[in-house]
């Protein structure tokens, strides 16, 4: 027996002891656990590394229901209904997302606001007025965890294009799920509904051999490069954990040099995510993203796009992940987006989508800002993603945990499933003067 | 948002709302446990596309009466089925931390062709988490079901770190002396 199997018979201990284990009240206020996830959007101008640090200084108009700041909001909004592409306004459309909520929330260790940094193309203060949203160009989605938009010959086409710039010879081409897994699955679901039976026999992948590397394309347009030996980066690049922000940003250009050029990015900007664990290891992301084309083209490349490279623990590279924004379909329309001080007033007003579940602390603690693109059911649409301080989670080793809260950034006039204030009792906290 | 009942409804409906609704409520829980074992932000999208499809095959004709236990043990096996590929690569993950602290709990230390299967060594298991107190028993779930870090189940506890580290050996020097005792064989 091994370690490794009693451990996975632990995972088949009775459900009673599993809730006990995670209803038992933590002495903290802190009841769910928290997780890190990487969004899919996070870089950092290499040459410009600014700060996306909102000082407390930072001003913005009460909007509280009633009030003139709340009046005027609306004006404008019908002000720009009427000057919206000029002529007839774009239609309304659905969000199609819930935010999240429940078990865990989508949270940031990190030790300062500094390193919330990710480079995105829009910056605090950059005025924006309007934006594109796109319709969800998935041929089936369900909710985030699976994207099908090619099927089995445009993968194989893919794969094979992508290869051939990256000078891999590609023979023989396996899809996933092979025949004799689709005989097996049909075995096992004779009598299933049809959208069982699709999700589970849908071409999903399309896999080549090639040399010493793996490549796959997925149904959402992915491709991935495996390796068979990790591969060691020439001296001089730090490709580790602990790598700095500028460091990173070398390597990642470096190995975009190797592999994203091939592959068609022309104009790269680096994104260096870097996080931590609770004991205050540091996990850092190299990767890069498109930044030619206007700017709605690049915030939807910072935000679903992108070439990440994997690095064990040696420093080496053991493969790469090319996302494209394939999950974007056809456009909808330019549709006019609410300034950041007014973003500012919905987030104290809690009309957000957020998975967090601490008491929003408060405006003088918001900590940084982007704007990003998002995947909802129907539609790709923009919103300004805020992180916030949650000071009641600050542990020992100084880590800071930051909550994300996502503001739609289309004006509400134009959205059917607009969030509803969710701290609307509590006043806002207006920032020193 | 839903109760569970209420979205197991929805799977025997066929409904895709079942899935949305799970990973609304559940996603982030999910999502956890497998970054807990994995470590990787890559695999972790994977392994949740892979729970979603675990859980919309379980359902029918399963019909669970808590969600959480349920999606996060196939959250869990996911996430170790992945990391037994990765281990292949040798990419590190936490995992392989929580596999060497319970080697620790192997009656004689040996490896040997084991008749014992994962059914039956569970059911021992839980039995000897029963005969433990409330705290010594979260913790070790905390720590090898969930996969938490310490510092995460000292902070949940009130516990330093130190202490909790202390009681999770206890815990599995006591479990490995049950082990023996029902005679589990090496």
């Amino acid at each position: 027996m091994s370690g490794e199997k009693l451990l996975r018979a632990i995972g088949l201990v009775e459900d009673d002891l599993i809730l006990e284990a995670d209803q038992t009240p933590a002495p903290r206020k802190e009841k769910t656990t928290l997780r890190r996830w990487l969004p899919l959007a996070a870089c950092a101008a290499l040459a410009c590394l600014l700060p996306l640090l909102l000082r407390a200084g930072d001003r913005y108009a009460s909007a509280a229901p009633g009030t003139a700041g709340a009046e005027a909001l609306d004006e404008t909004a019908q002000q720009n209904m009427q000057d919206a592409g000029g002529g007839a306004a774009p239609q309304a459309f659905a969000l199609g997302e819930s935010g999240g909520g429940g078990f865990g929330f989508e949270g940031l260790l990190e030790f300062a606001p500094s390193e919330l940094e990710r480079g995105c193309p829009w910056q605090p203060g950059d005025a924006v007025d309007s934006l594109p949203v796109y319709k969800n160009g998935s041929t089936l989605y369900l909710s985030g965890a699976a994207r099908f938009t090619l099927d089995a010959q445009q993968m194989e086409a893919r794969l094979r294009e992508l290869a051939a710039k990256l000078g891999y010879a590609v023979e023989e081409v396996e899809i996933s799920p092979t025949e004799s897994e689709i005989a097996e699955i049909w075995e096992k679901l004779q009598g299933a509904d049809s959208l069982t039976v699709e999700l589970n026999t849908r071409p999903y992948r399309a896999a080549a051999e090639c040399g010493g590397a793996v490549l796959a394309v997925d149904a959402g347009g992915d491709l991935t490069v495996e390796f068979r030996e990790p591969i060691a980066l020439p001296a001089g690049y730090d490709f580790t954990a602990d790598a700095g922000a500028a460091e990173a940003g070398r390597t990642a250009l470096y190995l975009w040099s190797v592999y994203g050029e091939p592959l068609g990015l022309s104009q790269p900007m680096p994104r260096l995510f870097q996080d931590y664990t609770y004991e205050g290891e540091a996990h850092r992301e190299f990767a890069v993203f498109e930044g030619s084309g206007t700017l709605a083209d690049q915030l939807l490349q910072f935000s679903l796009g992108g070439l990440t490279f994997w690095n064990d623990e040696q420093g080496r590279l053991y493969g790469f992940r090319l996302s494209g924004a394939g999950a974007a379909g056809e456009k909808l329309g330019d549709y006019p987006v609410v300034s950041y001080k007014d973003a500012q007033t919905l987030l104290a007003q809690g009309v957000c989508l957020t998975s967090v579940t601490e008491a929003f602390p408060g405006m003088e603690y918001l900590a940084a800002a982007e704007l990003v693109y998002r995947v909802g059911s129907d539609t790709v649409a923009p919103y300004y993603r805020f992180l916030v301080e949650l000071p009641s989670l600050e542990r020992e080793n100084g880590l800071k945990t930051y909550g994300a809260y996502y503001v739609p950034a289309v004006e509400s006039a134009y959205i059917t499933d607009m969030p509803s204030a969710q701290w609307q009792d509590a006043a806002p906290s207006l920032p020193p003067q | 948002m839903l109760e569970d009942c209420a979205i197991v409804e929805l799977y025997w409906q066929r409904s895709e709302e079942a899935i949305r609704e799970t990973a609304r409520k559940y996603g982030a829980y999910c999502r956890t446990i497998i970054r807990n074992i994995l470590g990787s932000h890559e695999d972790t999208e994977e392994c949740e596309n892979d729970t979603w499809l675990s859980a919309w095959n379980a359902m029918p004709t399963k019909r669970p009466d808590r969600l959480a236990p349920f999606l996060g043990r196939i959250a869990r096996n996911h996430a170790l089925d992945r990391y037994d590929y990765n281990t292949a690569k040798k990419r590190a993950a936490p995992a392989a931390l929580l596999i060497d602290e319970l080697a620790g709990c192997l009656p004689g230390g040996q490896e040997v062709e084991e008749a014992l299967d994962e059914r039956e060594l569970a059911a021992l298991i839980t039995a000897f988490l029963r005969t433990q107190n409330r705290t010594a028993r979260g913790v070790f779930l905390r720590r090898y079901w969930y996969a938490d870090p310490i510092e995460s189940i000292a902070a949940r506890y009130g516990l330093t770190e130190v202490n909790t580290r202390t009681l999770l050996s206890r815990t599995r020097a006591r479990l490995r002396t049950y082990l023996e005792r029902e005679g589990v064989r090496l």
